[in-house]
């Protein structure tokens, strides 16, 4: 039942020759944005993840055992801590919403519709974090993120981009429809 | 005391011949009747402003006669029929103590009524939850507003059933009009009650409910007559909509009787079988609603964003904000009143040109006035009156009524259309000879303007004559896109003759823009988790605001951000509106950033604006020179 569910999923270009192709072109790019920002939030990820002094924190023994170092009063240093802190919080928190991202990517350059909720909840959910990260801890790298965010969301919510999708919902129904011309 | 007969035979013949067929809902209590045993049935009172209600006929003594005798009252006066007072009721008791025998009448009733109807799935589901706090809000303002008491629909089914113990029928109210080419059949269904909130969780309940259904009929040269449109009446809704041509599969027929479909409790006429969700809509003040439909307007013509059926104007989606929703069941599942049905129509009582009395010269209400001031308890007027005493379009307009004023009978089509050719290529010939005049003229104007240039001393002529030709050469530019214009209208208009001499016709329901349809087997089948999510969300959301508020002050934003979002995520998941909600959040995450960006950055942004611009104009310019 799965396996016919999964081919019964209409894929954007069904229906052939008919459909205008060029009308599809706004959703790959949207998939290569997609695509484009899981880079940028990996490459922000990275360069957050660089700038702490790991070797000051962590360090692995000749057997692979991982150990915290800590200093002389039996504590990690508040810079150290803090720095290593936010790099953990900032992987755990986007590491869901660039999943999603990469997902709606995939699938908006497979032309398969499911996409755009992916998109438009890895958006939300990455502004709602960007909020969160401005409010609680002031980074600054939040600002481009928040910014790709607002555009990808506008762009999202076009017409131009929904009415694919909706034109799309349900082909047995709008066929019905016209022939009862309705 | 019988009803009047057919003034002219061939009217009577008429409305008999195309009488409808109408289809009640199994629980439905009170059938059309004549108005005569109701009448007698009722006291007449007159409400003066500020002043207490007088009786100025008790029940038992008004007749159709003495009603239309009423005489003028001061402005502000109301004259109302009084049909369910239950201190009159013992009189029309003959034997027994009356109010016992009442009481057990009234409840047998009710109970035979509930056992029959069985509600549809919850009218609240299928709406969001602003529509359902203005539900709760309009329930709790029926205590405050004037309303017809708890106990009228009983006492009124069992004044009802009284009238037709006495003899039973079931008769409508005819009237044939002649307008615009057309032969009008109206059927004027008159019930006594409309148990519509009472009985059926619908908006109102009133005494007294005239409803119609009129038939449009095109007549030949051979006084031969043919059904070309039906139009039903349903909640004062009116114009294009509200009218189905014969053929319109929409339309069932029962050979030459059209179908109606009478909504439980409120009589609204419908096409189809089925549950409708009406909606009393409550206008936004006007102020609020222009700042809405312009914010909508820029949101999705400038920004040009998504926002759902583009078909639906903007104004009707603003007002849309406010409305209360109501099931009308209109399921035909009970008694069907007909031609070889249930039961059959007996003689209407025809309401010939000029008017009964009763009807042109009582302009008072039908039923209860019970000073609501959104008039929905109140009783309606007579056939020919709105509430508010004047006459009503559906009376004297019955063509405009239904939006067919534009519209000819078929026989007359092509009639209207070598008339309108013969009027397009008369003004086509006579902008012709304007054009051909003024042309002249211009000519004239433009060589005395050459001759007239660089001659300092003719400066202020040479001016005046300028002025002139520009003047006349926009009137003759005006004048030959009008020309072209109906010269494209007159190639439609042959192209539309041939298609009609061929026997060709518009689409059946190429007039309409948005029909009435009943629920739909997707809408029907919401789960009772969506319904009982639908029946405690506003309730469960007040307790859990007062919660917060009273616990957890210290947290009570991100309480309250938290405890809203889960109410929307979980309404969102029973209504499949996920999608929505998802763009609707963030849209709202996204203005927000906007803003937070803008008040960081807001210099930075400023310059680089105008950067951007500056760049813009050095390409533009250069890309100019390098051609």
């Amino acid at each position: 039942m799965e396996s016919s569910a999964r081919q019964n999923e209409p894929n954007i270009l069904d229906e052939g020759a008919r459909v205008d192709k060029a009308r599809y072109r706004p959703i790959r790019l949207i998939g290569l944005l997609l695509i484009l920002q899981v880079i940028g939030l990996g490459g922000i990820g990275v360069y957050q993840a660089t700038g702490v002094d790991w070797d000051e924190i962590v360090s692995i023994d000749s057997q692979g055992d991982v150990s915290i170092l800590l200093d002389q009063s039996g504590s990690l240093s508040d810079a150290s801590l803090e720095q290593a802190g936010e790099v953990v919080v900032f992987v755990v928190l986007f590491l869901p919403p660039a999943f999603l991202m990469l997902l709606a990517g995939l699938s908006f350059l497979l032309l398969k519709r499911r996409g755009w909720l992916l998109a438009a909840i890895a958006q939300g959910l990455s502004l709602g974090i960007c909020l969160f990260f401005y409010s609680e801890l002031e980074q600054s790298f939040v600002y481009p993120i928040m910014l790709y965010c607002i555009l990808m969301v506008f762009y999202l919510n076009s017409h131009d981009v929904r009415v694919v999708f909706h034109s799309r919902r349900d082909p047995a129904r709008r066929n019905l429809k016209a022939r009862h011309g309705s | 005391m019988g009803a009047e007969l057919p003034r002219t035979e061939d009217d009577g013949a008429l409305l008999r011949r195309f009488e409808p067929v109408v289809r009640f809902t199994k629980g439905e209590r009170f059938y059309p009747i004549d108005v005569e045993p109701y009448v007698r049935a009722c006291s007449l009172w007159v409400q003066r402003p500020g002043e207490e209600a007088v009786c100025v006929v008790p029940s038992g003594e008004l007749t159709l006669e003495r009603i239309a005798q009423h005489p003028l009252d001061e402005f502000g006066a109301v004259h109302y029929l009084r049909f369910t007072d239950p201190r009159g009721f013992g009189k029309m008791e003959t034997r027994g103590s009356g109010l016992k025998l009442f009481r057990r009448r009234a409840a047998r009733s009710l109970k035979e009524s509930r056992e029959a109807f069985r509600t549809g799935r919850g009218r609240l589901a299928r709406v969001g939850y602003v529509s359902r706090f203005m539900d709760a809000l309009y329930s709790v303002a029926l205590l405050a507003r004037g309303r017809v008491p708890g106990e009228a629909a009983a006492v009124a089914s069992v004044a009802y059933e009284h009238i037709t113990a006495q003899r039973e029928h079931r008769r409508y109210h005819g009237r044939v009009v002649r307008q615009s080419g057309w032969v009008i059949l109206q059927y004027w269904f008159f019930y006594p009650f409309n148990d519509w909130r009472s009985g059926f969780f619908g908006a109102n309940d009133h005494e007294a409910d005239w409803e119609m259904i009129f038939i449009y009929l095109s007549e030949s040269e051979t006084a031969d007559v043919r059904p070309e449109w039906v139009a039903y009446a349903a909640h004062d809704y009116a114009g294009d909509d509200l009218r189905r041509r014969w053929d319109d599969p929409e339309v069932e027929k029962v050979g030459e009787h059209p179908v109606v479909y009478a909504g439980a409790g409120s009589h609204a006429s419908y096409y189809a079988p089925g549950e409708y969700l009406t909606e009393v809509r409550l206008p936004l003040p006007s102020l609020i609603a222009r700042a809405a439909t312009a914010v909508r307007s820029f949101w999705r013509k400038r920004m040009r964003q998504y926002t759902g059926d583009d078909a639906r104007p903007e104004a009707d989606e603003i007002s849309s904000y406010l409305h209360i929703p109501f099931v009308d069941y209109a399921r035909g599942d009970g008694l069907t009143i007909g031609p070889s049905q249930d039961k059959e129509w007996e003689p209407p009582r025809l309401m010939p040109d000029p008017a009964p009395d009763w009807v042109s010269r009582y302009r008072g209400l039908w039923g209860l006035y019970t000073r609501d001031p959104f008039e929905g308890e109140d009783a309606p007027a007579g056939p020919m009156y709105n509430r508010d005493k004047s006459v009503r379009r559906a009376w004297y307009d019955p063509v405009g009524w239904a939006g067919l004023d534009k519209v000819p009978p078929s026989a007359e089509t092509l009639e209207a259309v070598f008339d309108q050719q013969a009027e397009i290529t008369a003004r086509c010939a006579a902008l012709g000879a304007d054009i051909e005049d003024k042309s002249r003229r211009l000519k004239k104007l433009g060589v005395e303007a050459a001759a007239m240039r660089d001659r300092s001393h003719l400066d202020a002529p040479y001016k005046a004559r300028t002025k002139r030709i520009e003047e006349l050469s926009k009137e003759v530019d005006r004048l030959r896109g009008q020309l072209a214009t109906d010269q494209v209208v007159l190639e439609s208009l042959e192209e539309y003759a041939d298609r009609l001499r061929a026997g060709e016709r518009e689409p059946a329901r190429a007039h309409i823009s948005r029909a009435h349809r009943p629920a739909s087997d997707a809408e029907l089948r919401i789960s009772r988790a969506a319904e009982l999510w639908a029946a405690l969300s506003v309730g469960l959301m007040l307790f859990a605001l007062v919660g917060i508020v009273a616990l957890e002050r210290q947290h009570l934003t991100s309480i309250l951000v938290a405890s809203i979002a889960l109410f929307a995520f979980v309404e969102a998941g029973f209504r499949r509106q996920l999608t929505n909600l998802v763009s609707s959040v963030n849209i709202g995450l996204a203005v927000v950033a906007a803003l937070v960006i803008i008040y960081e950055f807001f210099w930075q942004l400023v310059i680089l604006s105008v950067l951007s611009v500056g760049v813009y104009i050095l390409w533009d310019n250069l890309r100019e020179l390098r051609r």
